[in-house]
């Protein structure tokens, strides 16, 4: 009924498209005054009211995804597209499994309202991130993504290496942050606007025009900087073993699956409107602009194969698992990063698609750090042996997400891979698809011990593996979607063909 | 649908290929859940699937001998059948469609023609008979169902490898055969060597299958098609893609699919990881380690035989060959039953694959079959010996079991025989018929490369042949011969009936499969394996030399050319016979009648030996160790081996000689290989070590380098160009 009246009134239509963060919103308020009452002792009743206030979010986000492909919303600072709704959705469902996932974690007790409450300002903060058209909103977007996650990230205030990271991560995103913030302030002088689609055609004008290199270089790359920073790109990458080995595990899941993937929503918004689309830089054909481009997407290319490699090398010498996935995290943000290199082409919906199956195997594998934590109480390799026996079932489907992780068929992960490394191909650059493929390869050896400890070795110490069923089943779903959709990914293709549609963009 | 009829092949028989695909499945699921709770632990279960899956096999088989037009059939996925104009059965259009990528689509489908049906029985029956083998020396094992499970897994994904249409789908299978392969190899993970031996076969593999994957990247993006029919008529209308690819990059994508069976048939340099790979149980060595799958990369090669430019095939030919001379030298130092068979398996692969390389694909092929089974019979054969030995498997424990084990005996000489391609027998067909191929190849020379290296596959080839019969007949001896050298010797007895069996069929099948044949070779009817596997050829009209093959282009010989043809096939037969005679004299003077001083030859082995055991030790590769010790070791072996050369090398020639070729094998791979697989380890350490040190904990640090990155980045962007 609210929604019909929103409806009627043309004057509110802005309201109506931002309808899902106000449920959110709402969501998140209501955390904090149950949190206030007396006697909501219940550390479920905030996960649940969080929950609630997803689900109607992703109720309308549903609604918009078969409404118009495309409403602005406060004078074009906003904006709903497809792509959007990509990755809210794509969001919803990560931020759903990792609430269940914190509810499963036996390590976090107190403060369950603070934490919620937290949590749901950074999935308002994505929402914005992912739906902004504007440098101003990007950037207030950015931030009220993380801030939270700083947080999140010392939520163990009494424990060091918790406060450590989080103090770390607010230093370094903060000159991320800065160095980004001159980047627009260049881009703005050189266009004489903030709006990104008004952007992409004003520099190729300018460019074209003037002919100012040197700024414009240096304007994307203090602009990707900051990206980089989110995305965890070499060399941006310091904070985020820390970062993610002191941060409660759920937290870290958000960190690496929904987090990372608001970057990348943000990056390839910035580097379609700005760069890739019609009538933007990439697509103009003046000889020096070309080269300017091909240098581009070039260093872009680099910075893809140095991060995948650098990822995966230190990956190999990680006794611990959550560090492991860390490094892990970063080599695919490199993969990720290959499409992002050749934008103009298949790139974009390639990046779309690992991005899922980058959530699946991503939220499989933390999911059973967690679920093995919970009765080992330690992250290490070493105390994980011969679990693998105790419960097979969602070992076995663990390994499947690991095998996806490396890139092995019949997963997702290898579709994705495949359309990756096509994009890079027919954009004619082999090598980066060579560096990828021995990256794949190196990669087999780290995913596959943690395999190996798990079935292959036996346990030290007897212990009881305390059983979940829910965790048991979120694990198994995930490995069993990780391998559907490695065998049947045509819906999947279709709905990033729709996805990359930014539609009706002038 | 129609029903089965000799004289066509139809829908039927693609029902009949889907039932034998999926029953091993079928085991295989019903094994890995319930096994143990069946009667049996359901090993009847296995077995019955597959001799199911024998006979309709063996129906398929018999079909293809009637049927005489040689039928290339290309089902897909069919409901609808349908008769082309030359009367072959040719199913379409009902397209499930499999994969799906904005636009590139591929549909799974069965390729069946005369060599399927060749490989679906080879594969199906060794399958068969290792099944009932394993009742008997499986038995008793706390994993029994699961063992047998495994081998429906295998089996499955062997005969998905044989019937796809498609180079993904066969990437598919070639990868679930190398899953079940590993999953076998360590079976007994309980044992270290055996956990380690299985991920050193897989990973090993995954350096042949990456460049495997790229070779089919690039023919795919060149062509658009995955399909080998679509393949080769792309290749045969325009080879050049329209001007999209060069004979260079031709050339490297198939080499690099090449790379693919150089991992999976344990070519060199990626050979290593077959002899560990005896880890697993015996049955399993003689099913997957020597029989079937490391023959999927010959078979692969020989699919795709067409694809390969001149410079490829001689590529092809001199690893083969090359592995084919310096694996045989390893199976004379070995005292390992096993291993020497699993040297000998790297050496007969190499053959296989060397034959394809010269252009004798049938031959190839042909050597591909008979191997299997007398291979096969030889593995099984040493399992039943090891059975009887209670699992002790060094030889020198052995001796004397001749009398105790008779069928067993028997059975195993006569795969002796065949390996050393005495006449009559089936090896000696397929091995003298690659050696006349290869002496084609040094008479007319191919435009791959200078003509001197055409000759080299023949002459190491022949030398193989005199090597392989010698430490095959030491192998006999040491085993069955002379006294019995320990108390589980004393106290051998023969396997059970379940065990000797197999091995009673396969001896006869290592006589008869090539005795079929065996009157062509004196001149009278034709040779039936010939008559139905044709070597691949495309319907070119202009041969274009750099990029194509002559073999799959001109199909007319000239005159010259058919004489050495002629003339080939006589010499490679008195040559073969002359060295392989040779070698088995030099078995019976050494290990028969002790005439040359065995004892001596094995003092100054001593060294040698130890240099290939080392061997086993890079498995810590894989964990990041090497570094001096390795080096330095190595030197120091080299040193004391020189000593040892030069201070006591005061023995008969030939063992001289022996013993040196096997030494520079053992420094070859001790060096040269574990040199790469160490400078790769190294390469990482260093890497992570540097960024280690950067990742120090110090936000100062963190922060220094991120502005370092950026004014990198930006340095690297200016001075670009």
């Amino acid at each position: 009924m609210f929604q019909a009246i929103l409806a009627t009134s043309p004057m509110l239509s802005d309201i109506q498209a931002f309808l899902p963060e106000i449920y959110l919103t709402v969501g998140l308020l209501l955390v904090v005054i149950i949190d206030l009452l007396p006697g909501m002792t219940d550390r479920r009743i905030p996960a649940l009211l969080s929950l609630v206030g997803l689900a109607f979010a992703a109720r309308v986000l549903w609604q918009q995804m078969s409404g118009e492909p495309r409403i602005e919303a406060f004078g074009g600072l906003f904006v709903v597209d497809r792509f959007a709704l990509f990755f809210k959705l794509f969001t919803t469902i990560a931020v759903t499994v990792v609430i269940l996932y914190s509810l499963a974690w036996k390590r976090l007790e107190s403060r369950m309202g603070e934490y919620y409450l937290v949590l749901m300002s950074a999935v308002l903060g994505i929402f914005v991130l992912v739906s902004s058209q504007h440098l101003l909103m990007v950037y207030i977007g950015l931030e009220l993504l993380s801030i939270p996650s700083y947080i999140l990230t010392g939520y163990f205030k009494n424990q060091r290496k918790s406060s450590e990271a989080s103090l770390k991560y607010v230093i370094y995103g903060s000159v991320a942050s800065g160095t980004m913030l001159y980047g627009f302030s260049l881009l703005y002088g050189l266009t004489g606007t903030l709006r990104l689609d008004e952007i992409g055609p004003a520099l190729a004008q300018a460019f074209s025009e003037s002919g100012n290199p040197e700024a414009t270089a240096l304007a994307f790359l203090m602009v990707l900087a900051g990206f980089g920073y989110k995305i965890a790109a070499v060399p941006f990458h310091y904070w985020l073993p820390d970062v993610y080995q002191g941060a409660p595990i759920p937290i870290t899941t958000f960190l690496a699956v929904a987090s990372k993937a608001a970057g990348f929503g943000v990056l390839l918004r910035y580097m379609y409107l700005v760069y890739g689309a019609p009538g933007a830089l990439a697509t103009l054909s003046d000889v020096d602009v070309v080269a300017w481009v091909d240098k581009l997407s070039l260093l872009i290319g680099i910075v893809a194969a140095v991060t995948m490699t650098l990822g995966n090398l230190a990956a190999l010498r990680q006794k611990n698992v959550v560090r492991l996935l860390a490094y892990s995290s970063i080599a695919h943000a490199g993969y990720l990063l290959m499409g992002v290199a050749v934008i103009g082409s298949s790139g974009l919906e390639a990046v779309l698609f690992y991005l899922v199956a980058y959530l699946i195997m991503t939220l499989g594998a933390f999911g059973m750090v967690i679920y093995l934590s919970n009765s080992v109480k330690s992250e290490e390799i070493e105390d994980f042996r011969g679990a693998g026996w105790k419960a097979p079932i969602v070992c076995g489907a663990f390994v499947m997400c690991l095998v996806s992780l490396v890139g092995l068929p019949p997963t997702a992960g290898f579709v994705g891979k495949w359309m990756l490394f096509r994009g890079v191909i027919e954009s004619g650059m082999l090598w980066l698809a060579v560096v990828a493929g021995l990256n794949s390869a190196i990669s087999l050896y780290y995913y596959f011990r943690v395999a190996k400890a798990l079935f292959l070795e036996k346990s030290e110490k007897e212990y009881t593996l305390k059983r979940s069923p829910v965790m048991a089943a979120i694990i198994i779903g995930l490995s069993v979607l990780v391998v559907y959709y490695g065998l049947r990914f045509g819906g999947l293709i279709d709905l990033v063909q729709q996805a990359n549609l930014f539609a009706a963009v002038q | 649908m129609d029903s089965f009829s000799l004289s066509q092949f139809g829908a039927f028989d693609l029902a009949l290929m889907l039932v034998i695909l999926l029953l091993p499945l079928l085991s295989f699921v019903i094994l890995i859940f319930v096994g143990r709770k069946l009667p049996r632990q359901g090993d009847w279960l296995a077995t019955m699937n597959l001799s199911i899956c024998l006979g309709l096999a063996l129906l398929l088989f018999a079909k293809m001998l009637v049927h005489e037009e040689a039928p290339e059939l290309a089902f897909r996925s069919a409901a609808v059948a349908g008769v082309d104009a030359a009367g072959n059965g040719v199913i379409e259009d009902y397209n499930p469609i499999w994969v799906d990528v904005i636009g590139f689509v591929v549909k799974p489908g069965i390729l069946f023609d005369n060599l399927t049906a060749i490989m679906l029985v080879v594969v199906t029956l060794i399958s068969t008979l290792v099944h009932f083998f394993s009742i008997g020396y499986m038995h008793g094992d706390p994993r029994y169902s699961r063992y047998f499970a495994y081998l429906g897994l295998f089996t499955f994904s062997m005969i998905g490898l044989i019937l796809s249409d498609n180079l993904l789908l066969l990437y598919v299978f070639w990868e679930l055969v190398g899953v079940s392969s590993f999953l076998l190899i360590g079976f007994w993970f309980e044992k270290p060597s055996a956990a380690s031996a299985c991920v050193k076969a897989f990973i090993t593999n995954r350096v042949g299958d990456f460049g495997f994957f790229i070779g089919i990247a690039i023919l795919f993006t060149s062509f658009g098609v995955l399909g080998y029919h679509e393949l080769f008529s792309a290749l045969s209308a325009d080879p050049t893609a329209g001007g999209t690819l060069s004979a260079g990059l031709l050339t490297a994508a198939g080499v690099l699919l090449f790379m693919g069976a150089v991992g999976k048939s344990a070519q060199m340099p990626l050979h290593i990881w077959l002899p560990d790979a005896m880890e697993g149980p015996t049955p399993v060595s003689a099913l997957i380690h020597a029989a079937t799958m490391v023959a999927a990369g010959v078979y692969l090669v020989g699919r795709l035989f067409v694809v390969f430019t001149p410079e490829a095939l001689l590529v092809i030919a001199l690893i083969g060959a090359l592995t084919a001379i310096f694996a045989a030298f390893l199976g004379i130092v070995m005292h390992d039953i096993k291993k020497v068979l699993a040297y000998s398996t790297i050496s007969q692969l190499g053959y296989m694959i060397a034959a394809i390389g010269v252009g004798a694909v049938t031959a190839g092929l042909f050597h591909l079959m008979t191997h299997a089974f007398f291979k096969a019979l030889l593995f099984l054969g040493s399992g039943s010996v090891i059975y009887g030995m209670h699992h002790h498997q060094d030889m020198r424990e052995m001796g004397g079991l001749r009398k105790k084990m008779p069928i067993t005996f028997a059975c195993m000489f006569i795969a002796t025989l065949a390996i050393s391609g005495v006449p009559l027998l089936s090896g000696f067909l397929s091995k003298d018929a690659i050696l006349a191929g290869a002496l084609f190849q040094w008479m007319v020379p191919g435009s791959g490369g200078p003509a001197w290296l055409y000759a080299l596959p023949f002459v190491l080839l022949l030398m193989a042949a005199g090597v392989t019969s010698f430490y095959m007949f030491r192998l006999i001896f040491l085993t069955f011969f002379g006294e019995t050298k320990s108390e589980h010797a004393d106290h051998a007895h023969e396997s059970p009936k379940v065990m000797t069996v197999p091995l009673i069929v396969l001896a006869v099948l290592a006589i008869g499969s090539g005795g079929l044949g065996l009157t062509s070779h004196l001149g009278i009817g034709t040779h039936w394996f010939n008559d139905h596997v044709a070597a691949p050829t495309l319907d070119v009209n202009e041969p274009n030399g750099a990029f194509l093959n002559t073999r799959s282009t001109e199909l007319v010989l000239t005159e010259d050319e058919e004489h050495a043809e002629h003339s080939s096939h006589t010499i490679a037969m008195i040559c073969s016979l002359l060295v392989a005679g040779t070698g088995i004299f030099l078995a019976c003077c050494f290990y028969l009648w002790r005439k040359l001083s065995a004892a001596k030859v094995a003092a100054v082995l001593a060294p040698v030996h130890r240099t290939l055991e080392n061997k086993y030790y890079f498995d810590n590769l894989f964990v990041g160790v090497l570094s001096k010790k390795v080096i330095v070791g190595g030197l120091n072996r080299f040193l004391w081996w020189f000593d040892a050369t030069i201070i006591d090398g005061i023995v008969n020639l030939t063992a001289r000689i022996t013993r040196v070729l096997a030494a520079i094998q053992g420094l070859f791979d001790k060096i040269v290989v574990d040199g790469l697989v160490n400078l790769v380890g190294l390469v990482t350490i260093v890497w992570g070590f540097f960024a280690q040190r950067l990742q120090t904990g110090r936000i100062q640090t963190y922060l220094m380098m991120f502005l370092i990155g950026f004014v990198g980045l930006a340095a690297a962007f200016f001075l670009i160009g």
